[in-house]
């Protein structure tokens, strides 16, 4: 079976593999960029209207000034965020990202953590997180999605993931997850949080 | 290697302003910065380093960049795979059999040409090694392979990376922000900034921001950056 025959319709899907599961249409920084503008780069992929093209680096945090800047001089989290953009632009139901949040650091990977929530509620968009390491996803994704091959493909609602047996894993694997499941296992009994605040909170009443 | 008020300009617009950094061997550094601070034009700087009078280097620097194009038309002549010792041709022989060093670099799947690239620095000879985000693509088990390679034959890693989680395994750290230096130093002291760190919009590691809170109510004394310290001084 097919790895995307998992993948949850209007949903944040999380697939964390120590495989390749590259795919050249997923928005990604690509390798070669040709000497243009970010307008004709745009009007190329998508042949859209400025008005449009704007609206959608609005969406992705992008300032109206770089429509003039050629795309070779763009940093690469400037080109990612135009890369997001084109499936924006073209209304695509399903947007793939592949090793999104390695351009980005706290605050602007928060930021598009809101803005895949918003999109999945509002626009009702199927979001697919592509990357080994699942720091990023744990706390908002809504499915969990971790393959080694198509036949050990396993899955995981939200509410599942202190379940999963880490130890021997190849994966990156957010330390609060872990801490957690060591406190629980050798210390003590203590909530499955995914926030630190929350953890701190009972941490607080515990001690 | 020193870098001494480097400024770089892109379409009349400064990329970097004034850098002044030093990189010394044995001392492994972690870079980061916020998005468009100048960390990519830093280190394509210095792998051009005859073109800038600011950059002064002793001995081998590599920098291996994200997206570097591959030149030849095998892996094993991307590798110079024959001029390379015994210990580094058995690393190499982990991820390429003699079947996939005949492969064109091209052709290998996306993980094992991030793989590749961070392998083509062992032709280089370098004591100074400047990777740029290409760790982040590894998994667990592959990057620690990698960094225990590097380290048991002395290479100086400097990593820029958007990971704060790694920043714990490096001596040293750099955050730029708008082209600039905004702090460097020993890498817990750095962190120790939470407000300036705050204001730039990085995160601290997980252990760093649970310890400071912790210390502000008064439960710990001190940071703590593994899970055994940490609930061991928690829970006595």
């Amino acid at each position: 079976m097919e790895i995307s025959t998992y993948i949850k319709k209007e949903k944040i899907n999380a697939i964390h593999s120590d495989k390749d599961i590259y795919d050249k249409n997923y928005v990604q920084v690509r390798q070669n960029y040709k000497n243009q503008t970010v307008t004709e780069y745009i009007v190329e992929k998508t042949n859209c209207t400025e008005e449009r093209m704007l609206s959608s680096f609005r969406l992705v945090n992008l300032e109206k000034d770089i429509v003039y800047k050629n795309m070779m001089d763009l940093s690469s989290s400037e080109k990612i965020k135009v890369e997001l953009a084109i499936p924006l632009i073209l209304n695509e139901e399903q947007i793939v990202l592949y090793y999104f949040d390695l351009y980005f650091m706290e605050k602007d990977l928060l930021f598009f953590k809101k803005l895949f929530c918003k999109l999945v509620k509002k626009y009702h968009k199927t979001i697919v997180l592509i990357q080994s390491k699942f720091s990023f996803t744990f706390d908002f994704a809504d499915f969990f999605l971790f393959y080694s091959d198509e036949d050990h493909i396993e899955t995981f609602e939200k509410n599942e993931l202190f379940q999963i047996e880490f130890e021997n894993s190849v994966l990156g694997v957010p330390p609060i997850l872990m801490f957690i499941k060591y406190v629980n296992h050798s210390k003590k009994k203590i909530g499955n949080y995914t926030d630190i605040k929350e953890l701190i909170k009972e941490i607080y009443r515990e001690v | 290697m020193t870098i001494n008020n480097l400024s770089i300009f892109k379409s009349e617009k400064p990329i970097l302003k004034n850098i002044s950094l030093s990189f010394y061997k044995g001392i492994n550094t972690f870079l980061c910065g916020t998005c468009a601070s100048g960390k990519t034009s830093l280190l394509k700087a210095i792998k051009n380093n005859n073109e800038y009078n600011e950059i002064k280097i002793e001995g081998n620097v590599a920098v291996l960049l994200e997206n570097e194009k591959f030149l030849e038309s095998t892996v094993e002549k991307e590798l110079k795979y024959y001029s390379l010792s015994l210990k580094q041709q058995q690393f190499i022989q982990q991820y390429f059999d003699s079947e996939k060093l005949k492969q064109n670099p091209n052709a290998l799947s996306f993980y094992e040409q991030k793989v590749l690239l961070l392998c083509t620095s062992f032709k280089q000879k370098s004591e100074i090694l400047f990777i740029d985000n290409l760790y982040s693509y590894l998994n667990k088990f592959d990057l620690a392979q990698f960094k225990s390679f590097f380290q048991e034959n002395a290479i100086t890693v400097v990593l820029v990376s958007t990971d704060i989680e790694q920043a714990l395994d490096y001596e040293y750290m750099v955050v730029m922000d708008k082209g600039k230096v905004a702090i460097e130093g020993k890498t817990l002291s750095v962190l120790l900034e939470e407000k300036l760190l705050k204001r730039l919009g990085i995160g601290l590691p997980f252990y760093v921001d649970l310890s400071l809170q912790l210390k502000s109510y008064g439960l710990i004394h001190d940071i703590y950056l593994n899970k055994e310290d940490m609930a061991g001084q928690l829970w006595k």
